[in-house]
């Protein structure tokens, strides 16, 4: 029991680090941590349970800070967020996304039973049901941009995007293609573009927390878009969250904020359960989850015990980094430290995915900057995921 | 200082020219010739002769093992005909691609596959 808790403590303290660190994937450490994995080996498995979820909390400290996400959780929290670290409320953006990481665990736990029923009922429709969701959600992203000129942009945008996706996600063999693209588009671009006009960081309010009463309900709404981006393959926690803030209609900055935690922490919960009852699942750490141990029905309850306890440790971690991070960051040279950030991310892209990435990690960044000096949403570059797996599912069905 | 619009242009017309030279660059690279045992650790495109032990298509997936003393799995999203023309379980391949860790180990995802002249 203490060994298991010490396993989860650690497993704490690897996902502050992944989190922290702009560039380092979660997978990636979850593969790493597998390597020194025996089959049947429960602690790593609740290191990297704990892992997981405490790098959802700790993944949008950077993010908000320095607009460098290094996945698609984090990625679209870079706007509002960094919006407000301008505003001088970088800890209050840190501490919602930590509140809605906190929803999303509790409600995921809770709606549970009635994802895995769903989940039992729909298995089979999957090949039909996923191409079609992206073509919609695709089709959101296009229509939702005001006037002619900045749909012809979003078209631009989206097609440079995916066929980028296509060409290096096909020719590149490795694990880590996904950091070039994922930097480029949302995190070089950003910095690049915020070094044109040096941005002035003032110093942060550090007053509590404001609830919204509306953050339970965007909290329950995130949970509800983890599950089904734990379901369907292909759909990521950006396109979830764009859908669910297009439905919803008005959407607060800070809502946003909630509603982006709770999907990235209710991705990962649900995650573990498709691994225990389909034996099938997307979320990076439980495929290595998957590969160290076979999920007894005790061993997930223990599971979500681990995940209840980090969750818990994560939400209290996070807010007192951040609030260090919001006593110093305005007395910091915001400029030399993104490019100090740009330079990292690069020397990360060369040395896992190589010259080859670079190019991607370069053209990423001019479509990027591309759709934020069009004044157009940088979530069209999403598309660089969406056309390739959108071929895959239709090529077949139109003899391609 | 450029306007946005500017920008926006000089950005979309560098994003296309990263594109082909990435198109460029990407089919120019010559495929490593190794055997299974050698893909462990290697990070490029390689190229394996092997035999197919086994083979199996689901959706638009191939699904191949491939045998030259060791064994290792492998994918094929999306093949054209003469791909699974040339898959046929004890068929003697050139499989082209990229190793790749992923869930249940590594698997070698092919790129083209061509029977052994």
């Amino acid at each position: 029991m203490l060994e298991l808790l010490l396993f989860a403590l650690a497993g704490i303290l690897l996902g502050a680090f992944t989190g922290l660190c702009p560039g380092i994937h979660l997978n990636t450490a979850c593969f790493f941590a597998a390597s020194f994995a025996a089959f049947g080996d429960f602690r790593i498995a609740v290191l990297i349970a704990a892992m997981s979820v405490s790098h959802c909390f700790f993944d949008f400290i950077p993010s908000v800070f320095f607009g460098a996400p290094d996945d698609s959780e984090a990625m679209l929290s870079c706007l509002p967020g960094h919006r407000m670290l301008l505003e001088g409320k970088a800890l209050e953006a840190v501490k919602l996304s930590a509140l809605g990481c906190l929803f999303g665990v509790c409600f995921s736990l809770l709606l549970s039973p009635i994802f895995v029923n769903f989940a039992f009922r729909v298995w089979a429709f999957m090949p039909f049901l996923v191409p079609i969701a992206l073509s919609g959600v695709l089709a959101l992203m296009l229509f939702s941009e005001k006037g002619l000129r900045k749909k012809l942009f979003s078209i631009v945008v989206i097609s440079l995007s995916g066929i980028l996706g296509i060409l290096f996600l096909d020719s590149s063999g490795s694990q880590n293609s996904l950091l070039a693209l994922v930097s480029g588009f949302f995190a070089a671009s950003g910095l690049l573009w915020s070094l044109r006009s040096k941005p002035l960081i003032c110093a942060q309010d550090k007053s509590a927390l404001a609830f919204e009463s509306s953050s339970l309900k965007f909290g329950f709404l995130g949970a509800v878009a983890g599950s089904l981006v734990a379901l369907l393959p292909s759909i990521s926690s950006s396109e979830a969250s764009l859908s669910v803030s297009r439905l919803a209609g008005e959407i607060s900055s800070r809502s946003f904020l909630v509603m982006l935690g709770a999907i990235s922490t209710a991705n990962t919960v649900f995650g573990f359960f498709m691994l225990y009852f389909f034996e099938k699942t997307r979320n990076g750490s439980a495929v290595t989850l998957g590969q160290i141990v076979r999920l007894s029905q005790g061993e997930l309850f223990e599971i979500i015990a681990v995940i209840l306890f980090s969750a818990g440790i994560a939400f209290l971690l996070s807010g007192w980094i951040a609030g260090k991070f919001s006593s110093i960051i305005h007395k910091i040279d915001y400029s030399r430290a993104s490019i100090a950030v740009l330079a990292f991310l690069a020397a990360l892209v060369f040395i896992f995915s190589g010259f080859l990435g670079i190019l991607a990690f370069l053209t990423a960044s001019c479509i990027g900057i591309a759709a934020i000096a069009s004044g157009i949403r940088r979530s069209s570059c999403m598309a660089f995921l969406m056309l390739p797996t959108l071929v895959f599912y239709l090529s077949p069905l139109i003899g391609f | 200082m450029l306007s946005e619009e500017k920008i926006s242009a000089i950005a979309i017309l560098l994003s296309i020219a990263g594109l082909a030279l990435l198109a460029f660059f990407s089919n120019s690279e010559t495929p490593v010739p190794l055997k299974i045992a050698g893909l462990e650790g290697f990070e490029g495109k390689a190229s394996v002769n092997a035999r197919i032990s086994g083979s199996y298509f689901s959706g638009n997936t191939l699904f191949l093992t491939l045998f030259d003393g060791n064994s290792i799995k492998a994918v094929y999203f999306n093949p054209p005909e003469s791909a699974l023309e040339a898959s046929a379980k004890n068929s003697v391949v050139v499989a082209e691609g990229f190793v790749e860790e992923s869930a249940g180990g590594r698997v070698f995802k092919i790129s083209r596959i061509v029977k052994h002249a």
